[in-house]
């Protein structure tokens, strides 16, 4: 059974299953597995930070809301924080030319997730982000594998 | 005797439009710059007796390059070719010294008329 | 009077003007295209909720090409994304020989129909807005759709949960291409135009 998760969206899976998301380019995939439980959990982050908009936002887009929300969940869902680990994929700069403020945002969206996954405890144990393709991601529940498909190339982490 | 054309566009195939279509009215085509500071440097280097020049480009933009070529050579002929033809636009232009304004993509017989007119002074 | 409702009907606006925009474009190309006839028909035009974006096009992992521009003065951003082989087939008419792939000269031939296309939807938008809008230079991405696309709400900073698409279709000789421009308003420029339409 494969489940979807789109931009801002994450979804929690036990025993069997794949999550799987699309179109990470800039944003960050946060894939969050308990071997021994076999809970896992799949993020889509789309910036570091809503920047006080958390009233009128979805908090699934937002690194510093999304990731400990999904962390909380996975906990009730029977995750225990020692066997808790992530792996992530994106963050990439797909837009060359371009001039401002809003250069590298990929770069910072890798850097808000790795900081608050470290606030958090959970040890990321595998990752491909950076460089200035579009990445898709899966992670298959039964083994805690993740797959990351940057334009035609695969990884597994 | 064929006037001399400084070309200044940061996309290849403007440029590559532009000279032909200069080459194939009697323009000499001297040199082609990618941004507003290249354009100053060629200017300098070649002393065209004409210039196309973009606005929206990397590094410096059209209208800057048009001031400063200016303030070093007052009898500058310079004419903007840009997509951003709003009205505002075009006068800023004017004002910093530009000679004309077409407006891309541009019609062959319009960029000579122009150019022409502008070295008749 | 409801707030709702002014901004609905500012958003109706652009998507009118969006009609016009694309009409000015038309005869922008068919001048670039030169000997070729170039049409394009009536584009279709609506608003994007930023969740369903990625999924603009039937296939998210087709390679497409996206330009994106920011417009100077926190008005927002404006794109223009075509599939790459749509975008290859338009370069090629306009360079007039076979390509393949991608070459400094076909980039940039598909960069400059990306700045004719936004910039005619952002002539359109200055002059009923009575404002000047400059779009700043182009950054352009080749990837899956839907990165390509989501990269694009990301490195635009928009914050808006709604999107403007003006899909168009090119007639070509023997040939159909599609392209979307994307304008991406920041609130401050929606606001200024709920002043303006007030006032009206």
């Amino acid at each position: 059974m494969e489940h979807l998760v789109g931009l801002g969206e994450y979804a929690i899976v036990k025993e069997l299953g794949i999550i799987k998301t699309l179109g990470l380019g800039s944003c960050v995939g946060v894939a969050l597995y308990d071997s021994i439980n076999r809970v896992a959990g799949l993020s889509h982050i789309f910036l570091a930070s809503a920047n006080g908009r958390e009233k009128h936002e979805n908090p699934g887009k937002y690194a510093d809301l999304a990731l400990p929300l999904l962390y909380k969940q996975m906990l009730q869902q029977g995750a225990h924080p020692r066997t808790l680990y992530a792996k992530i994929a994106g963050g990439g700069q797909l837009f060359s030319g371009m001039e401002g403020p809003l250069l590298n945002v990929g770069e910072q969206n890798v850097l808000a997730v790795q900081t608050k996954l470290k606030e958090l405890g959970v040890k990321v144990s595998g990752q491909d982000v950076g460089g200035n393709k579009g990445r898709s991601m899966s992670i298959d529940v039964a083994t805690g594998l993740v797959i990351v498909n940057k334009a035609g190339e695969i990884t597994t982490l | 005797m064929a006037k001399n054309v400084l070309i200044v566009d940061d996309t290849a195939f403007m440029r590559m439009m532009l000279k032909k279509i200069l080459s194939q009215n009697g323009f000499n085509v001297v040199g082609e710059a990618g941004n507003g500071i290249e354009a100053i440097e060629l200017y300098q280097e070649l002393e065209p007796d004409i210039v196309t020049m973009d606005i929206t480009m990397p590094k410096m933009d059209g209208i800057t390059a048009i001031t400063k070529i200016r303030e070093q050579d007052p009898n500058a002929l310079i004419i903007v070719c840009s997509a951003m033809g709003q009205k505002q636009m075009v006068i800023q232009a004017l004002s910093s010294g530009a000679k004309d304004f077409i407006v891309k993509p541009f019609e062959e017989e319009r960029v000579i008329e122009a150019l022409g007119k502008a070295l008749e002074g | 009077m409801n707030q709702e409702l002014i901004k609905d009907a500012v958003m109706d606006m652009l998507l009118e003007l969006s009609n016009i925009g694309t009409g000015n474009a038309a005869t922008s190309l068919s001048r670039m295209f030169g000997n070729e006839a170039v049409g394009i028909e009536v584009p279709t035009s609506l608003l994007c909720p930023i969740s369903k974006f990625a999924e603009l096009l039937p296939n998210p992992e087709e390679e497409i090409v996206g330009t994106l521009r920011m417009i100077e003065g926190d008005v927002g951003a404006i794109a223009f994304i075509q599939s790459l082989h749509d975008a290859l087939v338009m370069a090629g008419r306009l360079l007039d020989k076979h390509l393949q792939g991608l070459d400094e000269l076909s980039r940039s031939a598909i960069d400059e129909t990306s700045n004719i296309m936004t910039a005619s939807f952002v002539n359109a938008l200055a002059d009923i807005s009575d404002m000047q809008l400059v779009p700043a230079v182009a950054g352009m991405a080749i990837g899956p759709s839907a990165a390509v696309l989501n990269s694009i709400l990301v490195e635009s900073g928009t914050v808006s949960d709604q999107v403007i698409v003006v899909e168009s279709v090119f007639l070509l000789e023997q040939y159909r291409a599609t392209g979307h421009i994307v304008f991406l308003p920041e609130s401050t420029f929606l606001d200024i135009l709920i002043d303006k339409f007030r006032l009206e």
